[in-house]
C-alpha cells in the first residue's frame, strides 16, 4: 500500500533522510520512533505527498507520487489522513466544519459529510468539541480534532505525527483503538512518535516499530501480528477507493 | 457507513464552493476592513498625487500685467492724436513719474489674448475698440514714486482727457509668484506624502494576506484542487475590485468638482484638475483594485508552497 524507496532529502547542507526504505502493507501499524529532529516528520511529509524528496520514490497503491505533475498531488492527499505535529485549522469555523472539510475536498455530499465528521470526532471520544470553535481549543483538544479529522471518511492511508503529545491517558488509548479500527478495516496507519509509552501500546496492540536515527532506519522487533502470519492487519478492504 | 461512490455533481460540488465561500465571507470581515483600510489609503494616495501633479500642470491665473506699470490711465475714446501725445508729455514731466508708454486699444487686445493663453477663445467676436487707448505710467521707486501712487493716481484723474486711473501692485505679481514657488514645493511634498501612504497601504495589504494564505495551504493540504482553492480569494477579489473601481470613479468625480471649484473662486493657482487628470486617477485606482484582486489569487496558489520554500512537486 504504502511503499518508500531509498528517499534521500537534504536541508541546509546536511542529509535529513538518507536513503529511507520502508513499506506498509494494507491493514498494518507502523510506529516510527526516534528522538527530536530525527527526520520523523519528513519522513511523513513526503509519505503524505506534502514534500518532494531529493530523491527516491514514494509510491501509494502502487503510484509513485514522485512522478506525479503537482495537478494530481491534490488527488492524494484528499485520500490521505494526515495529523501535524502540531495540527492547524481554518480559524472561524467549528470543529465539525473542520473535521467535514477533508471530505469536502472529496466532494463527498455535505449531509454525508456531517455524518461521517461526527462518527470520526466520536472514535476519538471528542464529538463535544463538534460546536466549538478551533481557536478556543486547548492543545489536547485540537489534536483530537486533527486525529478526528485525519479519520473522517476512513481513509486508506493514515499519517500521524506525534498523535499522543499532550494527550491523557485516556485520550491516548482512545485514538489508539481508533487507529487500530482503522487498520482493522484495510487502512494502513504509520505513527511518528517519540512518547515511549504509546509506541508500547501500540507495539502490545500489534504495530510494527521502526526507528529513526540519524536519517537512517532501523528496524525494530517484528511484530506477533507478523510473526505469527497476521491477525486482523492483514485484511485488505475491497471497499476502500483506489487512488486516482 | 453504506454508501454509492459515484461522480461527484456539480450541485454537490457547488454547495462545497459555496460553504467555503460563505465561510470566507464571515471569517474574513477582519481581513475585508484591513484591506478597506488600505485601499482607502491608496485612493487618498492616488488622489493626493494627481492633484499635485495637476496644480504643478495648472496654468497660473490669467493676470493683466503691463510689464512694469504702476498706473493705468484710461483715455477719452475721442480724445485726437495729438492730444493723447500732449498728455503723454506732460504726465511724464510729473515727480516721481519714470515713464509714459501710450498704448492703443489694439495692442491693449492682443496683449489680453497673449495673456489669456489658451483661454482667449472668450475674446473671439470681441470687435476692434473694444479697449481704450491708455496711458501706462511706470512711478520712480521710493517715497516720490511707488508709495505716492495713489496720491498721483487721484491727480491724475482729474486731468482733462483721462476718463479713469488704475492703480496695480506688483505684489499682486509677487504674490503670485509665491504661490507658484508655494505650489512648486508642496507638489514635491505631495508626491512623496503619496508614495509613504501607498508603500503603508501595501504593507496593510500584504499584513492582511496572511492568514488567507496560510488557509490556502491548509485546504491544499487536505487536497482541495489549485482552482477550488483560488476560487473564494478570487470571486472576493473581483468583488472588492468593481466596488473600488465604483468608489474610485466617484470619489475622483468630486474632487475633480471641488478642484474646479476652487480654481474659479481663485482660492489658489492649484487644484484644476484636468479631465486627463480624472482619468489617470479613475484608472489608477482601477489598476490598484486588479492588482489586488490578482494578488489575492496568487496568494491563494501560493498553498502549493512548503515551509522552506520549495514546491511540493511539479
Amino acid at each position: 500500500m504504502l511503499r518508500l524507496t531509498a528517499v534521500t532529502l537534504r536541508h541546509q547542507g546536511q542529509t535529513v533522510l538518507d536513503a529511507v526504505t520502508m513499506e506498509a502493507r494494507a491493514g498494518e501499524l507502523l510506529v516510527v520512533e526516534g528522538g527530536r529532529a530525527a527526520g520523523k516528520t519528513l519522513l511523513l511529509e513526503i509519505a503524505g505527498a506534502r514534500r518532494r524528496p531529493d530523491s527516491g520514490t514514494v509510491c501509494i497503491a502502487d503510484h509513485d507520487l514522485t512522478a506525479l505533475q503537482r495537478d494530481s498531488l491534490p488527488f492524494v492527499r484528499r485520500n490521505v489522513g494526515f495529523v501535524e505535529s502540531q495540527p492547524w485549522f481554518v480559524s472561524g469555523m467549528s470543529v465539525l466544519d473542520n473535521v467535514m472539510l477533508v471530505l469536502g475536498a472529496r466532494d463527498e455530499p455535505v449531509d454525508w459529510a456531517r455524518e461521517a465528521a461526527l462518527r470520526a470526532l466520536g472514535k476519538v471520544g471528542a464529538v463535544g468539541l463538534a460546536m466549538a470553535r478551533t481557536e478556543t481549543l486547548c492543545s489536547s483538544a485540537r489534536r483530537l480534532a486533527g486525529i478526528a479529522r485525519a479519520l473522517a471518511g476512513s481513509p486508506p492511508v493514515l499519517l500521524l505525527d506525534d498523535p499522543s503529545a499532550s494527550l491523557t491517558a485516556a485520550d491516548t488509548g482512545a485514538v489508539l483503538s481508533a487507529l487500530l479500527g482503522a487498520v482493522a478495516s484495510g487502512a494502513v496507519a504509520v505513527c511518528a512518535s517519540a512518547d515511549g509509552a504509546f509506541t508500547s501500546a501500540a507495539v502490545r496492540a500489534g504495530a510494527r516499530r521502526l526507528r529513526l536515527e540519524g536519517g537512517r532506519l532501523l528496524a525494530g522487533p517484528m511484530p506477533m501480528s507478523v510473526v505469527t502470519g497476521g491477525r486482523a492487519f492483514d485484511r485488505p478492504s475491497a471497499s476502500r477507493e483506489a487512488l486516482p | 457507513m453504506k454508501r454509492r461512490r459515484a461522480r461527484p455533481s456539480i450541485a454537490v460540488r457547488g454547495a462545497w464552493a459555496m460553504r467555503i465561500i460563505a465561510h470566507g465571507f464571515r471569517r474574513r470581515q477582519a481581513t475585508l476592513a484591513l484591506g478597506c483600510v488600505a485601499f482607502s489609503i491608496v485612493t487618498v494616495a492616488i488622489l493626493v498625487g494627481a492633484a499635485f501633479v495637476s496644480a504643478g500642470r495648472t496654468e497660473p491665473r490669467p493676470f493683466s500685467s503691463t510689464g512694469g506699470a504702476e498706473l493705468v490711465a484710461f483715455l477719452r475714446d475721442d480724445l485726437p492724436s495729438v492730444s493723447r501725445d500732449a498728455l503723454s508729455v506732460a504726465l511724464g514731466r510729473l515727480p516721481g513719474v519714470a515713464g509714459v508708454r501710450l498704448l492703443g486699444g489694439d495692442e491693449a487686445l492682443a496683449r489680453m489674448r497673449r495673456d489669456l493663453g489658451d483661454r482667449a477663445s472668450v475674446l473671439d467676436g470681441v470687435e476692434e475698440g473694444f479697449l481704450p487707448t491708455t496711458l501706462e505710467i511706470a512711478l520712480e521707486p521710493g517715497g516720490q514714486g511707488v508709495e505716492r501712487a495713489d496720491a498721483i493716481a487721484w491727480r491724475l484723474r482729474r486731468m482733462e482727457g483721462i476718463t479713469d486711473v488704475d492703480t496695480l501692485r506688483t505684489s499682486d505679481d509677487e504674490r503670485l509668484a509665491r504661490l507658484q514657488a508655494i505650489d512648486r514645493h508642496s507638489r514635491k511634498v505631495g508626491l512623496a506624502l503619496a508614495a509613504a501612504t501607498g508603500a503603508l497601504a501595501l504593507c496593510l495589504a500584504a499584513l492582511a494576506m496572511r492568514r488567507p494564505r496560510a488557509e490556502a495551504r491548509l485546504l491544499s493540504s487536505l487536497g482541495f484542487t489549485a482552482a477550488a482553492v483560488a476560487a473564494p480569494g478570487a470571486i472576493l477579489g473581483g468583488i472588492c475590485a468593481a466596488v473600488g473601481a465604483i468608489a474610485g470613479v466617484c470619489v475622483s468625480g468630486l474632487a475633480s468638482r471641488i478642484g474646479s471649484a476652487a480654481w474659479w473662486l481663485g482660492s489658489a493657482p492649484v487644484a484644476r484638475m484636468t479631465g486627463e487628470t480624472r482619468w489617470l486617477a479613475v484608472g489608477s485606482l482601477v489598476v490598484v483594485a486588479s492588482a489586488g484582486a490578482c494578488l489575492g489569487w496568487f496568494g491563494w496558489r501560493a498553498s502549493g508552497r512548503v515551509d522552506d520554500g520549495r514546491e511540493i512537486a511539479g
